[in-house]
C-alpha cells in the first residue's frame, strides 16, 4: 500500500518529519496517516501523531442543548471528558464550551453529526472546529504520566487524575489540552497545543520519552493493541 | 512556585496567569466628563491592603477575580465574576473584597 502525504491536501504539520524518520504512510479514511516507522520500539511509551483525526468544538449558552440533542451523552462538569457509545471522546472546557475528539481508528459519526446540528443551528451555539487550529497528539503507555511529568506542572498519575480527566495548563510553556484516555488496556493521554507550537511540541515530547525508551509509533501500534485484548 | 487557585482549573503554576488590573466600578460613558473616564480607563488606586484584581487563566482566556493583600501579597480567595457583577447594587465599593 502506497500512500503519500504529497499527494494529499490535507497533511499534518509534521508529514515531513516522518518522511524524514522512515515513516509508512496508509490511506484512512480519505487522509493519510503514518502506520509505523522503520524503528518502531514497541515496549516503551509511544507518541502518535493524529493530528488529521476529526475533531470539532462548540461553546454558547445552548451548546448543551445542541449536544444532548446529538450525542447520546456529555460530561456534567467542566474539566472532564466522556466517551460515547461511537467511541467518541467528548471533553467539556467550560460550562458552556466542548471539544470532541474523534475515535483512533476514524470511523466516528458523530463528529459529523454535531458539525451538521452547528451548521442548522439558530440557537446561541458557536463553532469552534480544532482540526486546523490545534495539533492533536496521542501519548499512551504506562510511564506516560512520568513522560508528562517533564514538562508540565499537574500530577498526572492515576491515582489523582481520573479517567476522562481533562487538564489545561501549560505543558513545555506551551498551552495545551490534556485529556486522560485508555488507548485498549493502555492508559495515555490525547494532547492538544496550538497548531504553530506543533513542531517544537512533537519535539520536546519525544526528548522526554527518549529517558523511557519511548519514541515516535504509528497508528499500527493501536491496532496491535487492541489484537493484544 | 507560587500556586493561584483558578475557578474553572484548580490551582495552577503563577506562570499561568496574566494580571488585569484592579476592578473598578465603570461610570456611565454618556454621563461622565473626560477627567472621570480617564480616571477609569488610565488610573488604579494602588492601595495598600485588600484589593479586588482581574486575573486570566491563559491557557483557558477565563477571567476571574482574586482578592488580594497588596502588602502581604496573600490571595484571599478567587471566584467567578458572576458573584460580583450579578447583583450591582449589592456589589461592595471599589477596593474592599466581598464578603
Amino acid at each position: 500500500m502506497s500512500a503519500y502525504p504529497q499527494n494529499s491536501l490535507r497533511r499534518s504539520q509534521l508529514y515531513r518529519w516522518h518522511h524524514e524518520h522512515g515513516a509508512h504512510f496508509a490511506n484512512i479514511a480519505n487522509l493519510v496517516v503514518v502506520n509505523n516507522y522503520d524503528s518502531e520500539r514497541g515496549d516503551g511509551p509511544g507518541l502518535c501523531d493524529l493530528s488529521l483525526l476529526p475533531r470539532t468544538g462548540l461553546k454558547g449558552p445552548d451548546a448543551i442543548r445542541l449536544l444532548q440533542s446529538t450525542v447520546d451523552d456529555t460530561p456534567m462538569e467542566p474539566n472532564q471528558s466522556i466517551l460515547t457509545s461511537d467511541d467518541t471522546r467528548i471533553a467539556r472546557l467550560s460550562l458552556e464550551e466542548f471539544l470532541l475528539l474523534g475515535s483512533v481508528d476514524f470511523e466516528t459519526s458523530e463528529i459529523a453529526m454535531v458539525d451538521q446540528a452547528l451548521a442548522a443551528t439558530s440557537g446561541m451555539t458557536y463553532s469552534l472546529p480544532r482540526a486546523d487550529s490545534h495539533c492533536l497528539f496521542a501519548l499512551k503507555g504506562r510511564d506516560s504520566p512520568e513522560v508528562l511529568a517533564k514538562l508540565c506542572a499537574i500530577d498526572l498519575r492515576p491515582g489523582w487524575f481520573a479517567t476522562g480527566a481533562v487538564a489545561q495548563t501549560s505543558m513545555a510553556r506551551v498551552n495545551a489540552i490534556i485529556i486522560q484516555h485508555h488507548f485498549a488496556a493502555e492508559p495515555g493521554f490525547f494532547l492538544l497545543a496550538d497548531s504553530a507550537s506543533t513542531e517544537y511540541l512533537w519535539t520536546c515530547l519525544l526528548d522526554a520519552l527518549q529517558e523511557f525508551d519511548g519514541g515516535a509509533v504509528g497508528l499500527d501500534s493501536f491496532r496491535t493493541m487492541q489484537h493484544k485484548e | 512556585m507560587k500556586l493561584l487557585h483558578c475557578p474553572l482549573n484548580g490551582p495552577r503554576n503563577i506562570s499561568e496567569f496574566t494580571y488585569g488590573g484592579e476592578v473598578h466600578a465603570m461610570p456611565d460613558p454618556d454621563a461622565c466628563d473626560s477627567s472621570e473616564w480617564a480616571e477609569y480607563v488610565f488610573f488604579d488606586d494602588n492601595r495598600a491592603g485588600v484589593v479586588t484584581e482581574w486575573w486570566c487563566h491563559t491557557a483557558t482566556s477565563f477571567w476571574f477575580l482574586a482578592d488580594r493583600n497588596t502588602v502581604s501579597d496573600e490571595i484571599m480567595r478567587t471566584y467567578l465574576p458572576a458573584e460580583r457583577f450579578s447583583g450591582l447594587a449589592a456589589a461592595p465599593p471599589d477596593g474592599e473584597p466581598s464578603s
